[in-house]
């Protein structure tokens, strides 16, 4: 078998099983391609509403999901360090107000700060 | 600018062709469907405009990117299937991707009727060998001598370079004469 033979033979071959496709594929295509061609500028692809966008762009949806997550956790830290700031000062400068010391878990808690 | 007539000529040309390459690549027949089905909307959306002549290479371009979505979206779904199903056997259910799918080479066209007839044995032979090839191969095969773009048209259909083309199906028709050789069947 030469190169041309084969070549040939295998696209006779492929051109008889496109020519016997059976009716209900060639319908499908037929009213495909209708369809394409009459409602090309509906965006009816890949789903539809709300979740047509991050079908489409699942990475970039996934990375705007690990970025959200990411701030989330910086402006949580970033309070917890201002948090931390204030009651240093207030105890730095008895600042605190006297009820706090009526209160039952300020003892234990302020033997844990020292710490 | 090509017209509405035209293009729907040209598609009607082309739909069977397309539909055909797309099973060999993904091997089924629904998702084969919905990849010609993108592959139309995306011609008519966006490259309407487009003079007639350039059609034929353009729609080629979008049929190999929708079969590469497809595989690409399968990876992901597959991914987060497995993510979220740690229990479930995964000898039992591969997934989608071209390499998981390897394993039913034998039966590539198993959902079209017109395969069932003993008479049809060896072209569902020659189908089973096409889809067996690297994709590469297949492609660039399928758009050279089924399609009949030149070297440098398929070249830029797979958006390589025309030492790679010739590369591809040189192997390709190795591959086809070698299996082909080993199931008896003779041009």
């Amino acid at each position: 078998m030469n190169e041309q033979e084969i070549i040939g033979s295998v696209t006779r071959a492929l051109h008889r099983g496109t020519r016997e496709l059976d009716a209900a594929t060639i319908a499908r295509l037929s009213a495909l391609r209708h369809h394409a061609l009459t409602h090309a500028d509906a965006p009816i692809r890949d789903g539809s509403g709300t979740l047509a966008w991050p079908l489409r762009h699942v990475w970039i949806a996934a990375l705007l999901v690990i970025l959200l997550l990411f701030a989330g956790w910086a402006y949580m830290r970033q309070q917890e360090l201002t948090s931390g700031v204030e009651t240093d000062l207030l105890l730095l400068t008895g600042e605190l107000p006297p009820g706090i010391y009526a209160d039952r878990v300020f003892a234990p808690w302020l033997q844990g700060y020292r710490r | 600018m090509a017209s509405p007539q035209e293009i729907d000529a040209f598609l009607a040309g082309a739909e069977r062709r397309a539909f055909k390459q797309a099973v060999y690549a993904v091997r089924d027949h629904h998702h084969a469907l919905d990849i010609v089905q993108n592959a139309m909307f995306s011609l008519v959306e966006r490259y309407r405009e487009k003079p007639a002549e350039q059609l034929p290479l353009l729609f080629q371009r979008i049929l190999r990117n929708a079969i590469h979505d497809h595989f690409r979206r399968a990876r992901v779904r597959d991914f987060w299937v497995r993510l979220v199903s740690p229990l479930r056997d995964k000898d039992d259910e591969p997934g989608e991707t071209l390499e998981s799918l390897a394993g039913h080479l034998e039966s590539p066209q198993r959902d079209g009727p017109e395969q069932r007839s003993s008479g049809n044995e060896e072209l569902a032979i020659i189908e089973a060998a096409i889809s067996e090839l690297p994709a590469r191969q297949r492609e660039a095969f399928l758009l050279r001598y089924w399609e009949e773009l030149d070297v440098a048209e398929t070249a830029e259909a797979m958006g390589c370079s025309e030492g790679s083309v010739k590369t591809h199906c040189f192997r390709a028709v190795a591959a086809l004469a070698e299996k082909l050789k080993n199931k008896g069947i003779s041009p």
